[in-house]
This record gives structure tokens, C-alpha cells and sequence, in this order.
């Protein structure tokens, strides 16, 4: 009773097999949950309700083929007795309907024993199964540690913008092709603008496809202290099957070896053998290699032989993006006119990370949002002097006036026209965000004049530095220049 | 039909049929079973279109036949039917059932439209010692997932490998994995397949009826077999790819913790009291060489028991979970000891019977928020 009926006008199935290869075409052109719906329906018509639904729920066409003239049908259907009912009861009007569907052809039909695959699409995972996920992800850290990747900077969290298209680029190439598409790949640019971000993102990427690839990152000075321990320990073998068994070698600040002898002469082997293995390598450094001195002819070649690429200091829109991924990253959100207003203020990509860092601490203490009023305040304090030799005031409204091409007399008089007043708030600006000078003092220092004429001052230009460009641009002009 | 029969016989037959016939089905056939007379036996068919059966009577045959009966009708009367000699007797599409004492006649139907049930098995793959099955569906059963969301975890995964059987049940919470070596078996290539929870569960049933079981599955109907003494029972495969529940056995731990059976499932029924209202949420806590099982609950109140356990690793670890899940696993274990391994609060638990060493479960803890 329980054995498979073979119907006349079925082949066997070997034999089809054998005939398909011949000539079998591609039916992805045809729907086949529209071609089955239609038999569905017009099958319906003809069978009672509770047999349609006994029997052909869950019934699709797995496969179908054209064999010469003839199309080879495969329906899948539920369960057995699913199969057996139909084959022998409905055989024939589902041939009927089927032939009609696909213009009249010949049809031979099969039926199998199948779930519909659309049933089994599920794509939930029980929590059982999802700690794999994490232990994988827990690896993953351990991978980037060993390798000296810093986890955070990725090509997902890299803002690009006109002033480092070309360097993403460069580098999005590279991990997509390491080892062939430019090697070795040279990035430079100022402090702050994000070559290490790129050079990580780069390891970042491969790691994350392939664990088992062998990448390491780290610094000229660390490459230099591992050289040195080699020699005084007498390891040097050990230092050669660290850096020479790499698929992928980054080293950042490499201007670090200029000058050392005995590091370059290694650098420069580790390098032939990874070029030689096809291994890529990334290099970043302050400047060009041309300008690098005392570097070996031979390295500042082999350099320049790969592609070169500069990061240029971030433009306003690129600092607007990155106060928005950074301020992201750490919970808060920063509306745009605020993200424009911290942007205006503050150049430099490490600014901006210390800036929020003081914004949230902030927040955090006061237990307030993020307002207008503070980040002004907070902009105005000013951040940390960086080292630089402070200008006396005077200096600084002699830079001014020469920027704005003023008189000192003007600057400092009564003249309120918007060509001398601007300019003159932006010296108040500056003298209170670099000098870190009083109000009453400033206020003294330009024409005497009332504090809160400063006050006004400072507010004005803190504001229009986040939506005028000509504002902007002059005061990073004369930023430049103190 | 002409046929006569004992009806203590019989009446077991039909009312176990008569749990394979689907009472929601829209076809009126489906709600029959299909009563047949040939050479000396009475056989009775049932199916619900998942899983049918098919059972074997003795009886004297007197005139072959078949006819199509409600399910209900008759395994109502069988249920109180007084046991001695039966004569069923069809007529077109009535059947008249006598005994000394009682005769019925129930209306029927004509058994052309009665799909085709597996009657017999071919090709047996290999044999199982019923009492071994029984410990298997017992111990695996109750970690199948009844969510119909996820048709894989419905049913319970068996692995075929040359001659070792794995069984594999989860939900996705837990997970069951018991393995049985077999003397022989027909097996050559290592073969997966997904047996519906409700077919294991009947298997369950018909344990007590013999000594072996045997098995066969064709891949090409899509189904499986057992025979089970006088019946036999087959069913669909659930077909898909069961999650890789290797990966998910933990491999190592940081604490195993050695306890009495009796006094752990004592415990975590004192703790379930005040569990049922903080959505079943108990704690196990170790700390001082001691096994603290904790449940508190905003409405009721709370509660700590202490049980005295051996402990090796970290000291002062505490992991939650729902104590339904450590419940049923306690109810399946024979030992009077048992072994809990962890790792860390978030990683699931390994838990296992040392007087069954083929036997493991893991269970997912539940997250604590501290």
C-alpha cells in the first residue's frame, strides 16, 4: 500500500537527468509561486474546500525545467500522503491546469516530498545559539589586541570628506586587496588628521574577514625598541619570524627610524621580504618621504615606489560629521546647530575628542542636556594651551590688523561700520579664547571699551563661526599665523 | 468483514489509534480509523496526515473486508466495552459489534478515500532496546521547543553514525544530547534526521508493549518508521538544518559543583514558590563551599536554601535561571548525584548525571541586571 506510484507520463528520473544537462534552460524568468498560485486557483475551483485544503496546502513547484518542447515539473508537497492523494486523485487536473498555465505545453510531472522552504525562513536565533556570537566577538578583541589593532577605529567610523577621499580610497582598495593594490601604501598629514585611524581601519578590516590572517601594527619607536632588544638579547631570529611571517604590517610614525642606521638596514629587509611574500604594508608618517631627512636613499625609494597620499587638516563639513560620529559614540545626541556651532570653533579632530569629553563630563555634573549657552561657554573658556608660546595681545591685534589689511587706529576707534566692527570682534574673540584674557582687560585693550560690548563680542563670533564662512576662514587664517 | 476477536485486545488497539486522528481536520475521512480483516488478523489504521499507525490484531477471519469508523464513536464504546469475545461484522457501510451481553451497529464509511498508511517496515536501519528508548525520549522530550514559529526545534534531532546514535533536542533555552552505541546497524553514511516531538511522545507510549524497536526512514516519502511489537508507527521528518548545537556544549568551567539530586530538586521547588511570580527567576549562589539557591519576589516574599555540595574553582559565583528548566531536567535523572559545571553568569551551564555519562544538558542562564 505504502509504495510510490509511477505515473505514465512520468519519466524516470535518471533518464531526465541525462536529457536536462543536454538542454536545460534557465527558468528563472518564469515565477513559480505566480505559475502555482494561478493552478492553485483554478484547482480550487474544481475540489471541495476541505480536500484543496488538506492536500494542497504547503504544495509548491520546486523545480521546473524545459526539455525540448516539453516542460518537466517537480511539486513539492507535504507530506506523503499528501503526495499519494494527489498523485492518484487530482493527477489530472492539476496536469490540466498546469499545461494551460505555461501556454499549452507539454508538461510531465513529478511530485516529492518537501517542505516549502518558505515556511522554514526563520530567521530568529534562540539565545542558546547567540553566545556564539559573542564568544566570537570576545575573540575578535583578543585578535586585535595581539595584533596591536585598536578595535575603535574603523572604516565604519571614519568620516570622509573632500580633504581625505583619497587616502579612504587608497586605503579601502588595499584591504580589499591586500598586497597588490598598493604596496606599500605611504600616508601622511599633520597631527590629528586621521592616519592612524585609516592605517587601523585597514587591519581592522581584514581582521574582522579572516581572523587567522596575520597582521601586527605598531609604532617606528616600537619596531625600534624590538630591533634593539634583539640585538642586546641576541634574539634577532625571534624578531625576524615576528615581523617576516606578517600577511600585513602597519607602522605608524615611521619617521621614527630616520637617522637610525641599524633599524633602517633591518626595517629595509623586513621590507623586501614582505614585499617579496606579497605581504601589504602601511606606513604613515608626518611628511612626505622626500622630506623626510636622513633617511636611506634606498628606503625613501622603496617608499615612494608604492602610493603616497596626504591627509589634508579636516574641512568644517568633515568636523561637523565627526563631532557627530564622536558625540554619537559617547550616548549624547548634539543637535546640528550645536554640532555647527562646536565645528566653527575648534580644528582639530583631538580638540574636538577633548571638547566632548569636557562637554559630557559637564553634563553629566550638572545633570542638564546639551544647550547653546553651555557650549558656548565652554568654547569660550578655550581649551588647553598646547605648548605654544603665548602672543603678547598687542601681537595679536597687529596680526589682526594685518589680516584684515586695518589700521590699528581704526580697530581700536569708535568706528562701528561692519567692515571694522567684525574684525574688531574678532580680535576681542581672539584675545579671549587664546589669551584667556578678562573681559574688563580686553575691553581696555580695544579703545576702551565696556565689558559686555566684549561679552557681545566673543557670543557673536562663537555663533556666526558655525554658519559664515568668511568668519570662519578669517579665523583660521589668523590662528595660522599667531 | 467477518471477524472475531478478544476485546481486551482490541479495545487497547483502538483507543490508541483512535490519538491519531486529528480532531481538527476539515476532511471527514481524516476523522475515521480504518478497521480491515485479512488471513488471521484485524488490522486498524489512523492517521493525521504527520504521523499514522497501523496495528495488528490476532483474530479469527472468517470473510476479508474493510470499513471506515468515527474515531470517537468507537473508542468510546471500546473505552467500556466488558472484555470477552467481539464479532464485527460489516454490511455495506455499517458495522455491528456483538458480544454476549452487548450489540451496536455504528454507521461507517466506504474506505476509498482512507489514505494509504505504512503497514509495514522494509529495510530495518537499526534496532533500539525499547527500555533504552524509553530513557532516551525521557530524558530528551522535554527540551523540545513547542514553538511552531520554529519548526526545526519542534522535533528531536537524531544523528546517525555508523553504529552511534545521538539524539539532540532544544527549544533554544536548553539543550538535550543523549548518545547510545549500537551493536550493529545497517548504516553507512551519516545521516540527520528531525522526528516531530508528538510522534516521540507516542513512541513513549508503546514502549511498555515490547522488547525492541525497530527503525527505517526513507528519505525520498520524507518519513520515518517504527516498529514497535504489533504497531507501527510512522511519521514525517521535519526537514531543515538544526543548529550546530556542538558549538553551544561548553567546553571547559570554572565551577563544578557536585550535589545531591534530591536535595537540589528540593530546593529549587522550596525557591519555585516564590519564583512563579518573578517570571520563574531563581539564583544559585556559591559561596563558602555551600550551594545557596535563592528566589525572592516583590508580592510573596522570599527564600534561601543552603545545601551542602562540593565545590572546586571560584568561590562567591552567582548565576540565574528559571527553575522550571533545572525542574524537568532534575525529573529525568536516575542518579542521587548530579554535576552542574558553569562558567560565567552569562554563558550557558553544563549539567550532567555521572551515573550517565552519555547523557548531557545545558541550560542558558537568565541575564541578571546588576
Amino acid at each position: 500500500m505504502d509504495n510510490f506510484h509511477t505515473i505514465g507520463l512520468v519519466f524516470t528520473a535518471s533518464a531526465l537527468k541525462q536529457s536536462a544537462t543536454l538542454s536545460k534552460l534557465n527558468m528563472d524568468n518564469i515565477d513559480l509561486q505566480k505559475l502555482w498560485n494561478e493552478v492553485l486557483s483554478s484547482l480550487k475551483v474544481s475540489i471541495s474546500p476541505a480536500n484543496f485544503s488538506t492536500w494542497f496546502a504547503e504544495t509548491f513547484i520546486y523545480e521546473i525545467k524545459k526539455i525540448k518542447q516539453r516542460y518537466y515539473v517537480d511539486i513539492g508537497c507535504k507530506s506523503n500522503f499528501a503526495k499519494n492523494t494527489i498523485e492518484t486523485r487530482y493527477l489530472g487536473l492539476v496536469y490540466e491546469s498546469l499545461s494551460k498555465a505555461l501556454n499549452n505545453a507539454e508538461c510531465d510531472i513529478v511530485f516529492s516530498v518537501r517542505q516549502n522552504p518558505i515556511l522554514l525562513q526563520n530567521n530568529s536565533i534562540a539565545p542558546l545559539f547567540q553566545p556564539i556570537e559573542e564568544k566570537k566577538e570576545r575573540n575578535l578583541l583578543q585578535i586585535f589586541q595581539k595584533a596591536g589593532i585598536r578595535p575603535y577605529f574603523s572604516f565604519d567610523n571614519f568620516a570622509v570628506s573632500s580633504s581625505n577621499q583619497m587616502a579612504w580610497a587608497a586605503a579601502e582598495a588595499v584591504s580589499k586587496n591586500p598586497g597588490s593594490a598598493y604596496n606599500p601604501l605611504f600616508i601622511w598629514g599633520g597631527v590629528g588628521v586621521g592616519k592612524t585611524h585609516l592605517m587601523n581601519a585597514v587591519g581592522h578590516y581584514l581582521l574582522s574577514n579572516n581572523p587567522d590572517v596575520q597582521v601586527l601594527a605598531c609604532t617606528g619607536e616600537q619596531f625600534t625598541n624590538d630591533i634593539v632588544e634583539g640585538i642586546r638579547n641576541k634574539t634577532t631570529q625571534s624578531f625576524r619570524n615576528k615581523y617576516r611571517k606578517l600577511n600585513t604590517l602597519l607602522i605608524d610614525d615611521i619617521q621614527f627610524i630616520a637617522g637610525k642606521d641599524a633599524v633602517q638596514e633591518e626595517f629595509f629587509h623586513t621590507f623586501n621580504a614582505l614585499v617579496a611574500s606579497g605581504s601589504q604594508i602601511i606606513l604613515t608618517s608626518d611628511k612626505p618621504p622626500s622630506d623626510i631627512s636622513k633617511l636611506e636613499e634606498r628606503l625613501r625609494s622603496r617608499f615612494e615606489a608604492g602610493l603616497i597620499v596626504d591627509i589634508a587638516p579636516p574641512d568644517f563639513e568633515l568636523r561637523c560629521a565627526i563631532v557627530q560620529i564622536k558625540s554619537k559614540e559617547r550616548g549624547i545626541e548634539i543637535p546640528s546647530d550645536i554640532v555647527h556651532l562646536i565645528a566653527g570653533n575648534l580644528e582639530s579632530p583631538r580638540k574636538i575628542e577633548g571638547f566632548l569629553t569636557r562637554l559630557i563630563s559637564e553634563i553629566n555634573i550638572k545633570n542638564t542636556n546639551v544647550s547653546k549657552e553651555m557650549v558656548e561657554n565652554l568654547l569660550q573658556k578655550g581649551g588647553e594651551t598646547n605648548g605654544q608660546t603665548q602672543r603678547s595681545p598687542d601681537e595679536i591685534i597687529d596680526i589682526v590688523c594685518k589680516h584684515f589689511s586695518l589700521s590699528k587706529r581704526a580697530i581700536l576707534g569708535s568706528v562701528r561700520s561692519r567692515s571694522i566692527a567684525r574684525p574688531r570682534q574678532i580680535l576681542m574673540y581672539l584675545l579671549r579664547t587664546n589669551l584667556h584674557l578678562p573681559l574688563e582687560e580686553i575691553g581696555r585693550l580695544v579703545g576702551n571699551r565696556d565689558h559686555t560690548t566684549v561679552m557681545h563680542a566673543v557670543e557673536k563670533i562663537t555663533t556666526l563661526a558655525s554658519s559664515d564662512v568668511y568668519i570662519r576662514e578669517s579665523i583660521s587664517g589668523i590662528k595660522s599665523k599667531l | 468483514m467477518k471477524a472475531t476477536t478478544l476485546s481486551e485486545n482490541i479495545s487497547k488497539a483502538i483507543i490508541t489509534a483512535s490519538r491519531f486522528v486529528s480532531n481538527k481536520s476539515q476532511l471527514p475521512i481524516l476523522s475515521n480509523i480504518l478497521l480491515k480483516a485479512e488471513k488471521n488478523k484485524i488490522i486498524i489504521n489512523a492517521t493525521n496526515l504527520e504521523t499514522s499507525i497501523s496495528i495488528n490484531i490476532g483474530a479469527k477471519v472468517e470473510e476479508d473486508g474493510e470499513i471506515a469508523i468515527p474515531s470517537k464513536i468507537i473508542s468510546d464504546l471500546f473505552n467500556n466495552i466488558p472484555s470477552g469475545q467481539i464479532l464485527f461484522e460489516s454490511e455495506k457501510e455499517k458495522l455491528s459489534i456483538k458480544s454476549s451481553t452487548f450489540e451496536s451497529v455504528i454507521l461507517g464509511t466506504n474506505t476509498s478515500d482512507f489514505p494509504s498508511v505504512a503497514q509495514l517496515i522494509n529495510n530495518v536501519m537499526f534496532r533500539v532496546l525499547s527500555s533504552d528508548m524509553e530513557d532516551i525520549v525521557k530524558k530528551t522530550l522535554f527540551s523540545v521547543s513547542s514553538d511552531e514559529t520554529r519548526p526545526i526545534l519542534t522535533g528531536v534531532l537524531i544523528v546517525i553514525e555508523k553504529n552511534l546514535l545521538e539524539f539532540v533536542a532544544t527549544d533554544g533555552f536548553r539543550l538535550s544530547r543523549k548518545v547510545l552505541s549500537l551493536p550493529k546497524s545497517n548504516i553507512k553514511d551519516e545521516t540527520k534526521l528531525i522526528v516531530p516531538r508528538n510522534t516521540f511522545a507516542e513512541v513513549l507510549r508503546l514502549c511498555p508493549n515490547t522488547e525492541f524497536i525497530d527503525i527505517s526512514y526513507d528519505n525520498e516519502s520524507n518519513q520515518i518508521i517504527f516498529a514497535i511489537g504489533d504497531y507501527i508507527l510512522s511519521s514525517r521528518i521535519i526537514q531543515g538544518d538544526f543548529p550546530d548545537y556542538k558549538k553551544v556544549i561548553p567546553t571547559g568551567s570554572t565551577v563544578t559543583v557536585e550535589v545531591d539530586k534530591d536535595d537540589l530538586l528540593r530546593a529549587v521547588k522550596l525557591a519555585s514558590i516564590f519564583a512563579r511570580d518573578a517570571a520563574g527567576v531563581i539564583k544559585l549562589q556559591i559561596k563558602d563551599g555551600k550551594l545557596n539557591i535563592l528566589a525572592e519576589s516583590s508580592k510573596s516574599g522570599s527564600q534561601n536554601s543552603t545545601i551542602d555540595a562540593k565545590i572546586e574553582g571560584e568561590d562567591d559565583f552567582v548565576i540565574a535561571y528559571n527553575y522550571r528548566f533545572l525542574d524537568e531536567w532534575l525529573n529525568c535523572i536516575e542518579g542521587s548525584i548530579v554535576n552542574l559545571n558553569f562558567t560565567n553568569p552569562s554563558t550557558p551551564g553544563l549539567f550532567s548525571d555521572p551515573k550517565d555519562p552519555d547523557y548531557i544538558h545545558i541550560i542558558m542562564p537568565v541575564k541578571l541586571n546588576s
